[in-house]
């Protein structure tokens, strides 16, 4: 089960509902999609597309009522993670599977120094005394590049700023040395310098570690340099699943269209207003007959508002929830052949970091 | 820290002899006055007790006598138990309302917290509404009738508990451990408002902590659901209660003067309402004074408290 490049994780048809006084809001609505060892899945969409319902799934936290996971199947290593009891559950939780979490200022309890916050998980599931638990607090806090570790393991977590509290969150969640990594928009509360500094942390742990990752995101800018595959959601739904490369080069989905345009371009010039795709996102509660996005899309016919789309295989490993998914696909690579160097430069841009982002604060 | 500790002690003075200065002018102001009598006093013997008491100098010499005396921690003899002075009654009686006061409120503690988590953690469960509808009970039933109900069915039916009184069980001191089968009614009367209270406090508290990011990242780190409530959600859950703290005390002091009068039990509070009806000014003083004191005291306390509690807040 644990052989190179194996599958770590597969999630089938995973349908999360919650029961509101509006009606049922299917949250996450058929989502399914493969991670195999060692690799990095973005998971990108608006804000309530269902991306943070989908990964606190996985760890079976949504909270329950007034949430409840209808169906699916999710498989970690080959075990069925819906089958198990609660107890095996929680050892599962920090210790296999690490999550961190968008808001590093409310993730960490505000009564308690970070010396203990981070001792407490491999006390639990390493079996650590307080000695052996403190070195590996504080040797964590310096593998994040925390200064004067030793003496600020002692600190609560107002005195920190909130790029460093990230930095506690991921030293927190990686002490265990997970299997795999879920970071729910760790960087979406930050400075654009610091973003860069936690994003580039984290690739670099990931390399160093070999942890799988699931990199969640509303902006497609943040997964570019760092992911092998992404999925895009919208209202529940996967909407395009693609690998980061195909899926910038030839996107087979307006939606994914929309969200590539607003991702702010370093080659524009300063003051040029950003693309933002018209419209809110639907109210999942109730969803008109046919494709969610058709009330937004640019793209959008009679079809598209009267029947469901097809999910169409554009790729080997290329999926597209459109009706016109083969037209949109085509497009979007015959106009990259036209334009083909500004293209390259997107794509590579948040790759780049430049060395004076890496200082610490 | 120090400094602000040593800052509010410096307050309390000033703030005590305000206290007192009010309660003096409200004395003087009511009419009525401590030797009257039905029938009336020759106008000899009533100028005598005048100049007895000093009472026949102008109003600035005898606020400023009394003031003198009491920063000296002098309060004077009670003009009805003419043979004690109110500070001997304060040793007396003291011990008797603290413990009643005490008891009462580790018991709205305890119960209070307990109930407000269950709530919280069981939310809209049988429990949550049994809980809270007896909050409501305890909140709008007031103790003058709480008590009398408790001594009619547990004294006056069953005969399980004396009626009324005060018993030391060992005596130490004029204090000492009281003896329970006198104490549990009127403890029981006095703490059900702030049972009621403290548990609806933690629950709201409770409710609003578990929904907070910190906990999820507790969950997520696989802490059982004990461990998370106990080491993460308690804590910032009991806040609101911590800072009623102060305010509750002041409650359970007015409780008590009407507890101790339903329950004939020799505390601060009965004292109060007799030196109240008997116009007895140094009596009524001296009470006011200790009560002022001890409220103040523990409202510093309760702010040193919730420092030590949330380390955010410095002082
Ligand atoms: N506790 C909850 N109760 C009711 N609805 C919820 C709850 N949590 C999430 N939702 C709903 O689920 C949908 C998806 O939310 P979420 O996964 O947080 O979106 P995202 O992470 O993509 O921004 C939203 O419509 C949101 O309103
Ligand atoms: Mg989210």
């Amino acid at each position: 089960m644990s052989e190179e490049n194996g599958t770590l994780l597969s999630v089938r048809e995973l349908r999360t509902y919650f029961e509101t006084e509006d009606g049922t809001v299917k949250a996450v609505d058929g989502v399914s999609f493969e991670l195999k060892r060692g690799e990095t899945l973005g998971i990108v969409g608006e804000s309530g597309s269902g991306k943070s319902v989908t990964n606190l799934s996985l760890l079976r936290l949504v909270p329950q009522p007034p949430g409840r996971i209808v169906s699916g199947e999710v498989l970690f290593n080959g075990e069925d993670i819906f089958a198990l009891s609660e107890g095996e559950m929680r050892k599962i939780r920090g210790k296999r599977i690490a999550m961190i979490f968008q808001d590093p200022m409310t993730s960490l309890n505000p009564f308690m120094r970070i010396s203990k916050q981070l001792m407490e998980i491999t006390q639990l599931h390493l079996g650590h005394t307080r000695a052996q638990a403190y070195e590996r607090a504080v040797e964590m806090l310096e593998t994040v590049g925390m200064p004067d570790a030793r003496t600020r393991a002692r600190s609560y977590p107002h005195e920190f700023s909130g790029g460093m509290r990230q930095r506690v969150m991921i030293a927190m969640a990686l002490s265990c040395e997970p299997e795999l990594l879920i970071a729910d928009e760790p960087t979406t509360a930050l400075d654009v310098t610091i973003q860069a500094q936690i994003l580039e942390l984290i690739k670099e742990l990931k390399r160093k570690t070999g942890t799988s990752v699931i990199l969640i995101t509303h902006d497609l800018g943040v997964v570019a340099g760092m992911t092998d595959h992404i999925i895009v959601m919208y209202a529940g739904k996967v909407f395009e699943q693609a690998t980061t490369r195909e899926l910038f080069a030839c996107p087979g989905n307006p939606y994914t269209k929309g969200l590539l345009r607003s991702v702010p371009d370093p080659s524009h010039e300063e003051g040029t207003e950003l693309y933002q795709i018209p419209g809110l996102p639907p109210d999942v509660a109730r969803l008109p007959p046919g494709c969610p996005f058709a009330p937004r899309c640019e793209r959008a016919e009679e079809i598209c508002r009267r029947e469901y789309p097809p999910f169409v295989q554009l790729n080997h490993d290329h999926h597209s929830l459109c009706h016109f998914a083969r037209e949109v696909y085509d497009k979007s690579c015959h106009e990259r052949e036209s334009r083909k160097p500004a293209q390259e430069f997107t794509l590579n841009a948040p790759q780049s970091d430049s060395p004076a982002t890496e200082q610490n604060q | 820290m120090l400094r602000f500790i040593i800052r509010r002690l410096l307050v309390i003075l000033p703030m005590v002899l305000l206290v007192i200065t009010i309660a003096y002018a409200l004395i003087k102001l009511a009419p009525g006055n401590f030797y009257a009598t039905e029938r009336g006093l020759p106008e000899a013997v009533e100028r005598n007790i005048r100049q007895k008491y000093g009472l026949d100098k102008s109003w600035y010499v005898q606020y400023g006598k009394t003031m003198w005396n009491i920063m000296r921690g002098d309060f004077g003899f009670s003009r009805k138990y003419q043979d004690q002075t109110v500070n001997e009654i304060l040793w007396q009686a003291a011990p008797v309302s603290a413990t009643l006061g005490l008891t009462a409120y580790l018991l709205a503690l305890t119960l209070g917290l307990t109930f407000g988590t269950l709530a919280a953690l069981r939310q809209n469960s049988a429990l949550d509404y049994g809980s809270m509808a007896a909050a409501m009970l305890g909140i709008s039933l007031p103790n003058f009738v709480l008590g009398p109900l408790l001594v009619l069915v547990f004294a006056l039916t069953l005969f399980w508990l004396p009626p009324a009184r005060w018993e030391w069980w060992v005596k130490i001191g004029s204090g000492g451990i009281p003896n329970p089968r006198f104490l549990l009614m009127p403890a029981v009367t006095l703490a059900a408002l702030y049972t009621a209270y403290i548990a609806r406090l933690t629950r709201s508290g409770m409710l609003e902590v578990l929904r907070k990011d910190y906990i999820r990242t507790a969950r997520a780190k696989g802490l059982s659901e004990r461990q998370v409530v106990i080491r993460h959600a308690l804590r910032g859950g009991i806040l609101p209660v911590v800072s009623f703290t102060g305010p509750a005390l002041a409650f359970i002091v007015a409780g008590t003067v009407v507890v101790e009068r339903v329950f004939a039990i020799p505390g601060l509070g009965n004292y109060f309402i007799n030196a109240a009806l008997n116009r007895d000014a140094p009596l009524l003083l001296g009470i006011t004074a200790f009560v002022a004191i001890l409220v103040l005291v523990f409202n510093l306390l309760v702010d040193i408290a919730y420092a030590f509690i949330d380390p955010r807040i410095r002082y």
